[in-house]
């Protein structure tokens, strides 16, 4: 065998030499990132030790595994599931379907935003890789060998998944679930002045108008989510350890699906392997679960895999932004409107505390004065994984950053004007706090001109457009 | 099928299916939970142990092929209760934020150090490039295993004396 | 989960006991050297063998020797070892280009050259580097052993020349003097499979190129040689209007398909500007010009 030398390869950087050392062995403070100061967090001895507690690091005696049938077609009618040859797996304990759920009135469960969710599909299947059946089993492995045996004949109905066009006249109703549903509409939402706005663009010198669009992200955390939960029989309490960020707000909901009372019930969030919005929303899994053990009687654990994570879990953003900016021909902004159409996905499953996307329209108007702003929003559903977590930055701001600077950025090209020139020109001023926006949000303070400046000295701003003129 | 192992210097004889991963067995049979997944594609490295010790993703290795090997998984890090450099390293300079990929980074780190004492930068970089961590952005994790590199004790898995 | 489906477990303890073992357990055994292709594949269900012969016991097939004007690499070699040896890099740093562009480094300390070509994955870059060096592949059998060339040996997408009883040992790369080569790959993202990539070879002598050689992944059923390249290149002066007409010539033999990595015309401009890339800086190794 050949010996292995060290790794000569290096890619080329020009990083500063390791810190120095203190004297004592320790750390000297240049080791420290900013703003981390002498304090030690709690949980690193642990979890440096590989003695974090995670959810599927809960091991409790008699414990069962559950996996998860999901459907391999978008939008489909279901026409039988046979589940017999699962059933009789030696390692298989139980193979419940959408059918045996309903029949105990737990096929469906409130999401966060208001709608219902199925916990496992009944009539039809609404996005790939809906939850279909679960198996229980003795190990994960049987359980996952078990879901192949389940058969189940899906009749075909045209998928839903342009948001632009599933409003069409013809387009299959996804939520025929919904009594009197007779489209893929959810909502529709708007703030601002609409007269007062077009009768600025209506005589604005330019306008510049775009299609922004922010594709669906997934949150991603390094632990995949999942749930351990474990049904008391003798006293009826309900331990859930799960991967949520919200425990609180899952033991109400729990609650209601399960015909529990609230204080039967005890969510533990252990560590948590990342969230970033991903373990705010109830999946079905973890009603599986909770489903499972109360009936079996034990405890029973669901962990997803990493591809369920990412076809089936809360996602984040999904706009298509159709922006417009009216401004004079000197570079004053004076105005900003857009029409949103906000994938849903098949449920509605955002998780938000406001039913309108607050952050969004608090902030599309951007740090600009303007005259007039309007935003109309339109919610629908597709035949795509429900959700619209909040992941990084909250409730539609980021989505309402990328459209806003994203516009003014169109109208400098437009003006051919330079795009911080552009921005510094129209910033609200200081003098200008407390400042009422457009769409009626109050800024209670702000002083971007230095920020902007000072962000442009540290990025060598000037540095680089001198560089590109000369390049040019 | 039975297999015969050393895992963190200890010697382990279980009964196993053939097609259990390691991953798998270090976790549910020997509850050595430490080492933890997190994808389906050998992608993101949450998985890493030192197998004869070099950085292998215990999710794409069976339990069978290991058998006859040298396992260290993140709790065979600390020798006689003392910290390894890297674990100290990555308290140091907070290395970590949920902790999921941090075992398979340090073992990647202690692997990494004991083949080449003073990395650079970017040596270190391209070490972990085949393990993902979704909260700290790097840089931090970098910095404790340069806070390791510079702080090496006689104390730790692999030293050459 | 993403486990495998049950299949029974041998391990190999040489080269001859591994291939008794295919021939007596037939056509539902397969080998395993470092997993890192076939266990993934196993864990998605798209491949369920009976039988797992483990072959990492089998410590004659690890080496990288040169043997009568040739560098000969057992099969076992780990990527790891191809990506640090002198005597590659020395001969063939095609390999170290390639190496420093396959997965990631804990993946490269398992996974094996006879596994990637095993796999004969249309993306797969060290068939790609073989098929620029004219590599020829030694398989083995119980009573004989044959030797066939990389055209021979990749007979389609995911399968090779390797008969049920049958287990490819070594890859045998020729040596000819003044060679200089090169590997270029445009991935979505670190560890990536390409969405293409290029290899090139080119041995001068004086300023003419007596061989030249392009091998493209990631562009049509298997990776491939281009022999129309070649015949540009044989006798040429190493020019970039010479460079140009060969990645011309690359890109209209080939056959991308429009995926999810890129459209049909973005990959044979890849195809061309990576053999552009690729060319000049092998040519440049060969005058002894780049590391």
């Amino acid at each position: 065998m050949t010996t292995t030398e060290p790794t000569t390869t290096e890619p080329t950087t020009t990083e500063p030499a390791p810190p120095a050392v203190g004297s004592d062995g320790a750390a000297s403070d240049e080791d420290r990132p900013v703003g981390f100061g002498n304090l030690r967090r709690k949980e690193d001895p642990r979890l440096i030790r590989g003695m974090g507690n995670f959810v599927d690091d809960v091991q409790l005696p008699g414990m069962l595994h559950l996996a998860i049938l999901r459907s391999p077609m978008a939008h489909a009618r279901i026409v039988s599931i046979d589940k017999s040859a699962a059933e009789a797996h030696p390692k298989v304990v139980a193979v419940i379907t959408g059918e045996d759920l309903a029949a105990q009135g737990l096929a469906w469960m409130p999401t966060l935003s208001n709608d219902v969710q199925a916990v496992l599909a009944t009539d039809k299947v609404r996005f790939q890789h809906q939850e279909v059946a679960f198996v229980v089993a003795e190990d994960r492995y049987s359980a996952r060998d078990a879901l192949e045996l389940i058969e189940v004949d899906y009749e075909w109905i045209d998928p839903v998944v342009d948001v632009r066009t599933a409003m069409d006249a013809g387009t299959p109703v996804i939520r025929d679930d919904l009594e009197g549903k007779t489209d893929n509409h959810i909502f529709d939402w708007e703030t601002g002045d609409e007269a007062a706005t077009k009768a600025v663009f209506d005589n604005a010198d330019v306008v510049v108008k775009e299609e922004i669009v922010y594709p669906r992200v997934h949150p991603a955390p390094m632990e995949t989510c999942g749930a351990v939960a474990d049904v008391e029989r003798v006293s009826g309490q309900l331990t859930l350890w799960c991967t949520t960020q919200a425990p609180h707000a899952h033991r109400t909901v729990y609650a209601l699906v399960a015909g529990l009372p609230e204080h039967k019930i005890r969510v533990i969030a252990p560590d948590i392997g990342g969230g970033f919005g991903n373990k705010v929303p109830i999946y079905p899994g973890y009603v599986c679960a909770i489903v499972a053990s109360l009936v079996i009687g034990k405890p029973v654990k669901w962990m997803e895999d990493r591809t369920e994570n990412l076809v089936s879990t809360g996602f984040a953003r999904d706009y298509i932004m159709e922006a417009e900016i009216a401004a004079t021909s000197d570079g004053t902004i004076q105005a900003i409107r857009t029409n949103v159409i906000a994938d849903h996905g098949a449920f509605n499953g955002v998780a938000a505390p406001t039913k309108y996307p607050a952050g969004f329209f608090g902030v599309f108007t951007g740090s600009y004065d303007l005259e007039a702003a309007f935003c109309k929003m339109s919610a629908i559903y597709t035949n795509k994984a429900p959700g619209g977590v909040a992941y990084a930055c909250s409730f539609r701001i980021t989505e309402a950053v990328y459209l806003v600077e994203r516009i003014v950025d169109c109208l400098a090209y437009e003006l051919e004007m330079d795009p911080a020139e552009l921005r510094l020109k129209n910033f609200i001023q200081p003098d200008q706090f407390p400042y009422e926006t457009r769409t009626g949000w109050v800024y209670d303070s702000g002083n971007y001109e230095p920020a902007m400046r000072k962000a442009m000295d540290m990025a060598g701003y000037e540095e680089l457009r001198r560089e590109q003129a000369d390049k040019r | 099928m039975q297999v015969d192992l050393t895992v963190n210097g200890t010697e382990v004889s279980e009964e196993i299916e053939p097609r259990h991963l390691l991953v798998h067995f270090l976790r549910d049979q020997l509850g050595l939970t430490g080492t933890h997944w997190g994808c389906d594609t050998s992608n993101c490295g949450t998985c890493v142990v030192l197998i004869d010790g070099e950085p292998v993703k215990s999710c794409t290795h069976l339990a069978a092929m290991a058998s006859g090997h040298d396992i260290t998984t993140v709790e065979g890090l600390e020798v006689d209760g003392e910290l390894d450099p890297v674990q100290e390293g990555f308290m140091q300079c907070h290395g970590l934020q949920c902790g999921f990929c941090t075992p398979g980074m340090m073992l990647t780190a202690r692997a990494l150090l004991n083949n080449n004492p003073n990395p650079s930068e970017g040596v270190i970089r391209e070490a972990i490039s085949g393990q993902i961590c979704r909260c700290t952005g790097y840089s931090t994790i970098v910095r404790s295993i340069q806070w390791a590199a510079n702080h090496e004790s006689a104390v730790t898995i692999g030293a050459s004396q | 989960m993403q486990v495998p489906a049950p299949f029974e477990y041998e391990r190999a303890t040489s080269v001859e006991h591994a291939i008794a073992l295919r021939e007596r357990l037939g056509e539902e055994a397969r080998f395993i050297a470092g997993g890192h292709s076939l266990l993934p594949m196993m864990k998605l269900r798209l491949a369920n063998p009976e039988y797992l012969i483990d072959i990492n016991d089998c410590e004659e097939l690890f080496y990288i020797n040169e043997v009568e004007g040739e560098v000969r690499i057992g099969a076992m070699t780990r990527h790891r070892d191809l990506l640090n040896s002198e005597l590659l890099k020395t001969h063939f740093p095609i390999f170290r280009d390639a190496e420093e562009v396959i997965a990631d480094p804990v993946v490269r300390n398992r996974g094996t050259i006879g596994g990637s070509l095993c796999q004969a994955d249309p993306a797969e870059d060290l068939s790609a580097v073989c098929n620029t060096l004219d590599a020829t592949c030694v398989i083995r059998s119980t009573s004989s052993e044959r030797v066939v060339t990389m055209e021979e040996f990749h007979v389609g997408p995911y399968e090779t020349a390797v008969g049920d009883a049958e287990m490819l040992t070594e890859i045998r790369l020729p040596l000819r003097p003044n060679g200089g080569s090169a590997y270029e790959k445009v991935e979505r993202r670190a560890g990536d499979w390409a969405v293409v990539s290029a290899g090139a070879a080119v041995w001068l002598d004086g300023g003419t190129i007596t061989e030249g050689r392009v091998g493209l992944a990631a562009v049509g059923a298997n990776t491939t040689s281009i022999g129309p390249v070649a015949d540009a290149l044989r006798g040429a002066t190493p020019s970039e209007e010479l460079f140009q007409q060969a990645g011309d010539l690359a890109a209209a033999n080939c056959s991308p398909d429009s995926d999810q990595r890129g459209t049909e015309a973005y990959k044979r401009h890849l195809a061309m500007e990576l053999t552009r890339r690729a060319l000049r800086r092998s040519v440049a190794r060969a005058n002894g010009q780049e590391a």
